[in-house]
């Protein structure tokens, strides 16, 4: 049996009968989406491909729960955006910056909080993170809240419509165009220096 | 259309997504060609597409697929049960260590001497007062007895074997009377005081022998009782208590 030229639905139907190869059929499918909108969202990108496995997990363990009364990209977005989210939520602040902690109260408190670039080298992950989200447009999506991220990357990048992208983000369709209308104009502000 | 009736930002947005009503549409392009403003706002917005469009997905690292169906399939591995007597045959070859059940005995004990201590405090006096009032109330009646004694044997009309012939005599008639009170409620008031006097009458025939047997078929049915207490009372009989209590 071709498994690609099925419709999700009917791989879903498979993956239920428990079929490795529907399985497999799937997370190709969206494996590339949903890491894509997780690192955008963390942007780590091992801790990324941590939370898309954890999210594939959980879609393949509750694939029996499925309403296939909604598009299955839906579902499988909202279980990768609640995990990024849930990510995110329980991530420390941080707490040390290049000119010490806020809170210290004495000169060796300030130095003790102090960190301290040994070398302008890049490590790998910096490396990575320069290349692959170094770019003026992935900079300027970085500083945009998180929910305006969320509702920008599933519009431009994955083509979602408002409708769907509201249902990924539990949230009523205006919110929706007010994070999309929001996200762009500060991208347009963010990148306003590159206009001749 | 003139200039101050530019378009809303979202009608030029929606304009650029090609989301906007034909009607709206036709309005905003007869608008455009007079109003640089709202050009420059359409070129931007085409650019912001343009580059967001453009953006490329993400790939994870090789071999992502076949590590997600590994922990998959490790997650979801099945459970097997053993068959219905493995836990008895486990418990079976259990050995439970000396030490341990000595521990176990010992805990015990110090469970019911905090318990007999707990009573005792709670009826004993609880000030100098209690406990002066409690030593008078046993004082008392023994130096009453006492003094009773020593001024019934100063009489020259009373020797201390009879005393000792009539207190033994009352301690029988005693007896005898309360066996009746004990066993009346289920024998009849004669027959009790026929048991009592035959009883008393077999103690003064068999003398000590018989004293004896008497003593120790008493001390032997005390004995079995505390044992049937201790094994039913201090000891937890089950060895699933054992395996919880002791870490082997």
């Amino acid at each position: 049996m071709d498994y690609s030229s099925l419709t999700d639905q009917q791989v879903v139907q498979l993956a239920r009968e428990g079929r490795e190869r529907a399985f497999r059929e799937l997370i190709g499918r969206y494996q590339r989406p949903v890491f894509s909108l997780i690192y955008r969202l963390v942007r780590d990108r091992e801790k990324a491909e941590d939370l898309a496995q954890d999210t594939f997990i959980k879609v393949l363990n509750a694939i029996d729960r499925y309403d296939p009364a909604f598009k299955f990209s839906s579902w499988i977005f909202k279980i990768a955006h609640n995990t990024a989210l849930d990510h995110l939520r329980r991530r420390t602040p941080d707490t040390l910056s290049l000119d010490g902690s806020p809170h210290a109260t004495s000169a060796a408190e300030t130095e003790a909080t102090t960190i301290t670039p040994e070398s302008q080298d890049e490590n790998p992950e910096e490396y990575t993170l320069n290349r692959e989200l170094g770019s003026e447009i992935e900079t300027a999506i970085g500083t945009l809240r998180v929910e305006y991220r969320t509702a920008i990357i599933l519009c431009h990048v994955e083509g979602r419509p408002y409708e769907e992208i509201a249902q990924i983000m539990a949230v009523p369709l205006g919110t929706v165009k007010t994070y999309i209308h929001r996200g762009r104009k500060e991208l347009m502000v963010a990148l306003e220096h590159l206009r001749v | 259309m003139s200039e101050m009736k530019h378009p809303t930002a979202e009608h030029l947005e929606e304009f650029v997504e090609g989301a906007l009503p034909v009607r709206e549409r036709v309005v905003v392009e007869l608008h455009l060609p007079g109003c640089p403003s709202c050009q420059t706002q359409v070129e931007e917005l085409r650019a912001l597409f343009g580059a967001l469009s453009g953006l490329a997905r993400f790939e994870p690292t090789v071999g992502f697929v076949d590590r997600v169906i590994v922990i998959h399939a490790l997650e979801n591995l099945e459970e097997f049960a053993p068959s219905a007597v493995f836990s008895d045959r486990v418990m079976a070859s259990v050995k439970v260590p000396q030490s341990a059940r000595q521990s176990d005995w010992q805990s015990a004990w110090k469970k019911q001497s905090a318990r007999a201590g707990a009573l005792i405090s709670h009826v004993s006096p609880k000030s100098s007062f209690g406990w002066a009032m409690a030593t008078v109330m046993l004082a008392v009646p023994m130096l009453l007895g006492g003094g009773t004694v020593a001024w019934l044997l100063s009489r020259s009309y009373v020797t201390s074997s009879g005393l000792w012939a009539m207190t033994t005599n009352w301690i029988i008639e005693g007896l005898q009377g309360v066996g009746t009170t004990v066993v009346g409620g289920v024998m009849r008031t004669d027959l009790a005081v026929w048991t009592a006097a035959n009883i008393t009458e077999f103690m003064a025939r068999a003398g000590f022998s018989g004293l004896g047997l008497v003593a120790a078929t008493g001390a032997a049915t005390i004995m079995l009782s505390s044992w049937i207490l201790y094994k039913n009372l201090f000891r937890t009989p089950s060895r699933e208590a054992h395996y919880v209590s002791y870490s082997f």
